[in-house]
């Protein structure tokens, strides 16, 4: 059933591209128009996932803290909570400060979603299943993620209030820091595959997956995408006990849905892109590519999770001598084996 | 219109690179409605002014137009977190007012009482210091525990919070039915808790790092200052009025007092932690040994003391509560002086300060555990 | 050597601490979804004080002697008393503004006649001020024995009603 719709969606995919390819007009609008549709499709996969994953995330929190989370909102468990915070969001008023800087303050949100946007194209959720796969894959990664902090920093001065602003600082500090043991120690994942492209990095991963070969790289990618992802124990941006709410602590309704998105579609991103450095992405025995994809990246998500319930928040100048003088020689040296082992084996 | 600054001044003559911030009234981590005023120089505290008083009732006013078996509810409401302590404070120094003779039984119940309400108040302080530093499961964890204690209170006197249990001249009732059998099941359970909190928060290395160093007082300035209780014990100087001045039956019993070096957040923090261990030791020797008798002593209808002036001071979970009573022979409290260790403690916030970061700052009025109602009354 | 040392065991705390969420994570809640369960309060549980009713004639049993009100720090209590053909008096109307009253249970302990209880009702959330100002109707306790709970977990009906304590 399933297979004869695909069959004919299939056919009809060719069919329209047929037609399209005989006039260079055409094409050009149906090269536009498929990726469009892909954009799309990112779009409401990563808006699903947030929804699902912030529901998982009280949810999980909740049972660590013996508590039951949201239960209200349909059954059963509530799942539906999401959805009613989505909703009570955009119907609040929009609020901007008369001493923010406008235009900052209004762009803000968006370029922290679309920086959440863009690391989607790179992840294989299936053999095909990419949006692009670029050869620089791991490249594009790096240099993509680090367009997160261009939104911290706008809200945190747009907002034009201290405790944003030191939110910003703080997260500024934090993420760049931790770029550079992450692009570091997925350099290690890399080497072993020979390719920047992330598919090929999963299928080098046929055998035996990274972590057993990387378990200091993993590690430190652990550790740095606590950083990038603004989580506890490494939250500096908004240190809810310190700052207030920290860079966003000026937002709301909208606004803030924006940021609360991009928070959550980052944190779908990158475990993708963890599952897929460490865990063999897709592969699996049995069920298909893509549910393979989707367990181990929530699997990972739950890990995740499960730490930021536990830890306390390290302070902002810890945080960066653990970056400098922990992790950087970490990754180093993670490196260095890795540089061995390939020249032994 | 007047300036804001004439109202609430902040500090002026700020450095080139320096900043004011306003922390609080409305701030996470201010436990309540404290302002301090930061002077920061980027993340670090040039200067902290503490800035108190949102919170005031009036309480020692409106003391002094109710009688004297009126007031005792009224002191619930200073230091809510351990409202017991400061009944019991409040009722010691009535009963030294009218050298009144309090039956044996009762002095038991308060010990036992007092005790309870200590491990009750360092659940919630070790929570919400947990939660300051940003990890916010202890918290919970804390609450889930103390919820024993509160239901053994709510069965005790009828409420969660606000007790009105103890009275001059003794308590409001006995123990009820299978109050013991529970205290005991709680005293069974608690210690495997405390580990768990041990393992989870104050053996985490992210912990010892936030903590060790931290707002340091030296015995020398925590005395100078008045410190008192754990932020005391903390520095070291080796002084619990339950063992050196013991009131109501603490002369009976045995204590532990533990006592930290260094007087930093660790140590304070350490120190009221062992102090969960230590009081429930002491209510198990309690329940060992509660005698039997009467609960409440006769007072007269109308309570009025000879005039003449007291002081009297208990060992509360955040410090010594002093009590200074002065009666002129009236039904209603002539003055009633109320001494709030948090507020005393307020005052080493700018010592302790100095030098640390914003986030230390949080960690440093956490471990102090000041309750507002307290410091502004 | 000393640093990797420092950097193994602290990584060992946070496992320690991971296994203490786990743990929890395993046990039940101990919360519950309240208006599906509703919460019994414990013997005892003072919720506001109320009047107590003869259980055969359904009249409250206060004499209208004024000490629960002399005794209220905040004067909350009001009444007003008129006297029956045998020389007793009962109160026409008896109001307390609940939305002052502190729960103290001051007022219970003054009244010599045992007419004065505390309710274990606790469901008492109004939407307008106004509606705390309770009524002598307002204020009687019901006939009928109220479940109430214990410290060894059982649950049992008490009676709120007569001048005996249930
Ligand atoms: S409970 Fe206390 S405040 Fe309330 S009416 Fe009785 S005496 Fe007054
Ligand atoms: S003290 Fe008792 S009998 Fe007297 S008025 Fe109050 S409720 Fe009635």
């Amino acid at each position: 059933m399933l297979t004869d719709i695909a069959a004919r969606l299939q056919a009809l995919f060719d069919q329209v591209h047929l037609w399209c390819s005989q006039s260079a007009f055409w094409s050009g609008v149906f090269a536009v128009g498929w990726s469009l549709f892909k954009v799309v499709l990112i779009i409401a996969f990563m808006v699903v996932n947030v929804l699902v994953l912030v529901w998982l995330e009280r949810k999980v929190s909740a049972r660590i803290q013996s508590r039951l989370g949201p239960m209200r909102v349909s059954r059963p468990h509530g799942w539906a909570q999401s959805l009613a915070d989505m909703v009570k969001l955009l119907g609040k008023e929009d609020i901007i400060p008369r001493s923010a800087d406008r235009a900052l303050f209004v762009i803000a949100p968006i370029v922290s979603f679309t920086a959440a946007l863009l690391v989607y194209v790179v992840v294989p959720m299936g053999p095909s299943a990419v949006v692009s796969d670029l050869n620089i894959g791991m490249l594009y990664l790096a240099a993509v993620t680090s367009f997160t902090v261009m939104g911290v920093l706008m809200a945190g001065w747009g907002s034009n209030s201290k405790w944003t602003l030191l939110g910003a600082m703080r997260g500024a500090a934090s993420i760049i820091s931790y770029e550079i043991p992450m692009v570091l120690a997925v350099l290690g994942v890399v080497m072993l595959a020979g390719s920047l492209s992330t598919t090929a990095i999963v299928q080098a991963q046929s055998g035996l997956w990274n972590i057993v070969l990387q378990p200091i790289g993993f590690l430190v990618f652990l550790a740095a995408l606590f950083a990038e992802l603004n989580r506890v124990p490494f939250d500096m941006a908004e240190a809810e006990s310190e700052l207030v709410s920290g860079f966003n602590t000026e937002y709301s309704g909208l606004r803030f849905a924006f940021f609360f998105l991009a928070e959550y579609a980052n944190l779908v991103a990158l475990s993708a892109i963890g599952v897929t450095l460490y865990f063999g992405g897709w592969q699996g025995p049995v069920l298909p590519p893509l549910a393979w994809f989707l367990i181990k990246t929530y699997a990972f998500i739950v890990l995740v999770m499960w730490i930021r319930w536990t830890l306390p928040r390290v302070r902002i100048d810890q945080l960066l001598s653990f970056g400098w003088k922990v992790l950087l020689p970490a990754s180093l040296v993670n490196l260095a084996v890795t540089g061995i082992y390939l020249l032994w084996v | 219109m007047t300036a804001i600054s004439e109202v609430r001044p902040v500090p002026g003559g700020l450095g080139e690179h320096e900043l004011l911030v306003n922390m609080g009234p409305q701030h996470p981590s201010t436990h309540g409605v404290l302002r301090v005023i930061l002077r920061v120089d980027g993340e670090r505290i040039v200067e902290a002014r503490p800035d108190v008083g949102f919170l005031h009732r009036c309480f020692e006013k409106v003391s002094e137009g109710w009688t004297y078996p009126q007031v005792v509810p009224l002191t619930d409401r200073n230091d809510y977190v351990s409202a017991m302590t400061n009944e019991l404070a409040y009722v010691l120094a009535v009963e030294k007012l009218l050298g009144l003779e309090v039956p044996e039984k009762a002095q038991h119940l308060r010990v036992l009482i007092a005790e309870l309400q200590r491990v009750a108040s360092h659940l919630v302080w070790f929570g919400t210091f947990a939660l300051d530093l940003g990890a916010t499961t202890p918290f919970l964890y804390a609450i889930r525990e103390r919820e024993h204690i509160l239901d053994l209170f709510e069965a005790l006197c009828g409420a969660r919070l606000t007790y009105s249990y103890m009275r001059i001249g003794g308590v409001r009732n006995d123990l009820p039915p299978g109050f013991d059998r529970r205290t005991r099941e709680f005293l069974k359970l608690m210690p495997s808790r405390l580990r768990e909190y041990e393992n989870l928060f104050m053996k985490n290395r992210i912990y010892e790092l936030r903590s060790r160093g931290i707002g340091r007082v030296s015995a020398e300035e925590a005395v100078a200052y008045g410190a008192s209780g754990p932020t005391l014990r903390g520095s070291g100087v080796d002084w619990d009025l339950r063992r050196d001045e013991p009131y109501a039956a603490y002369d009976r019993y045995r204590l532990r007092v533990p006592l930290g070096r260094n007087g930093d957040v660790y140590d304070r923090a350490y120190c009221r932690f062992e102090e969960m261990r230590a009081s429930l030791d002491l209510i198990e020797q309690v329940l060992e040994s509660l005698p039997e008798g009467e609960v409440r002593a006769k007072v007269p209808r109308v309570i009025k003391p000879p005039p003449g002036e007291v002081y009297s001071r208990v060992e509360s979970p955040r410090g010594e509560v002093g009590v200074y009573l002065v009666s002129d022979g009236g039904p209603n409290p002539y003055r009633v002086k109320w001494r709030a260790p948090s507020f005393v403690h307020l005052q080493l916030l700018p010592l302790m300060a100095k030098g640390h970061v914003i986030a230390d700052m949080v960690a440093i009025i956490g471990s102090i555990d000041i309750i507002l109602g307290e410091v502004d009354r | 050597m000393r640093s990797l040392i420092d950097i193994v065991t602290g990584f060992w705390s946070f496992v320690v601490g991971l296994g203490v969420t786990l743990l929890n994570a395993l046990r039940r809640p101990v919360t519950f979804q309240y208006p599906e369960r509703y919460y019994v309060p414990l013997e005892g549980f003072r919720g506001y004080p109320a009047l107590v009713v003869d259980p055969d004639s359904g009249e409250v049993i206060c004499t209208g002697c004024q000490a629960c009100a002399r005794a209220c720090p905040l004067g909350v209590i009001s009444m007003e008393v008129a006297q029956r053909e045998d020389k007793k008096r009962y109160p026409t109307e008896w109001r307390l503004d609940f939305g002052r009253c502190m729960v103290c249970n001051l007022c219970v302990e003054a009244c010599p006649f045992d007419a004065l209880r505390m309710s274990p009702d606790y469901e008492v959330a109004e939407y307008r001020p106004e509606d705390l100002l309770y009524d002598l109707e307002h204020l009687k306790l019901p006939r009928e024995p109220i479940a109430v709970s214990r410290l060894d977990g059982t649950t049992v009906k008490v009676s709120f009603a007569g001048g005996e304590r249930g």
